[in-house]
């Protein structure tokens, strides 16, 4: 990797990701300017890459004075709100969130006793509303089948959503 | 004139630069320096944050263009820029004029 490469990275580390795009993108083209320049005065391309870096001063100064800007809110507040996005803050708040994640999950496995099995209610059977279809007798509905589904819709246990033929058994003998 | 020297009239060399033609950081570095005969040795670093600075208060305005087969970010003065120059130009004058007489008389 090259020393212009890497201050530009550096730069690109220290500067809040909301702005470093731009900024990066504009410090790499100096750097392009400068020692294109420099190369045409006769000087090394290295001699030309340091010279320019030196120019320019360190890369964490130069963020500095960026994010100084942004802090005092001379490049406005959306800047200044991007501020806090930094690569190394977001990794900080990541692992925060991991860890709390974690966290919470073992302590509600510690403190918690664990769910009993569900239970088929059989209270659908009690009452199941039949209709018939009066010119073959068959069974054409059963209404409870219908409230059974929007219980379900409603977070109620999935066995509300048996089948018709299960409630069938007691209403069919009806006639 | 360096550092310190500089401080605090940047940004009203750096309007005066862009008043008189539309250039990207490099070229306004450099146009300073010869300008002034090499007297002007800016901070290159202290550019960027002074034409983001007069950028987000209007004063100058940016795109990218594409030159030599390179996309360069030009800034270019605004109305807003133009008056602001003119305010700073009489500030200055005003300036050198009081402390020449000050100078002047001791």
């Amino acid at each position: 990797m090259s020393d212009t490469e890497r201050y530009l990275r550096e730069l690109r580390r220290a500067l809040p990701i909301g702005c470093r795009r731009r900024f990066v993108a504009e410090v790499r083209e100096h750097f392009a300017s400068a020692m294109a320049a420099e190369v045409e005065r006769g000087v090394g391309a290295a001699e030309a890459e340091r010279e320019t870096i030196e120019r320019l001063g360190p890369a964490h100064a130069l963020a500095e004075q960026f994010l100084a800007d942004v802090r005092s809110g001379a490049l406005g507040r959306a800047r200044r709100v991007s501020v806090t996005l930094t690569a190394p803050r977001l990794a900080a708040c990541a692992a925060a969130v991991t860890v709390a994640i974690v966290a919470g999950a073992v302590f509600a496995g510690r403190h918690s006793s664990p769910a009993p099995p569900p239970t088929p209610r059989r209270t659908a059977q009690s009452s199941p509303t039949v209709v018939l279809d009066p010119r073959t007798g068959q069974v054409r509905m059963v209404v409870y089948a219908l409230q059974g589904a929007i219980r379900k819709r409603e977070g109620s246990r999935p066995w509300i959503a048996t089948p018709v033929p299960y409630y069938l058994t007691p209403a069919s003998p009806r006639r | 004139m360096e550092g310190d020297a500089l401080r605090g009239h940047l940004e009203l060399l750096l309007l005066a630069a862009l008043a008189r033609a539309d250039q990207h950081g490099y070229a306004l570095i450099e146009w300073l320096r010869s300008r002034s005969d090499g007297a002007l040795d800016l901070g290159e670093g202290s550019v960027y944050p002074a034409l983001r600075r007069l950028e987000a208060a209007g004063f100058v305005a940016s795109s990218w263009r594409t030159d030599g087969g390179r996309r360069k970010r030009v800034y270019r003065l605004t109305t807003r820029g133009e008056a602001r120059l003119r305010s700073e130009r009489e500030g200055w004058n005003d300036l050198v004029r009081t402390v020449g007489l000050v100078l002047e008389a001791s």
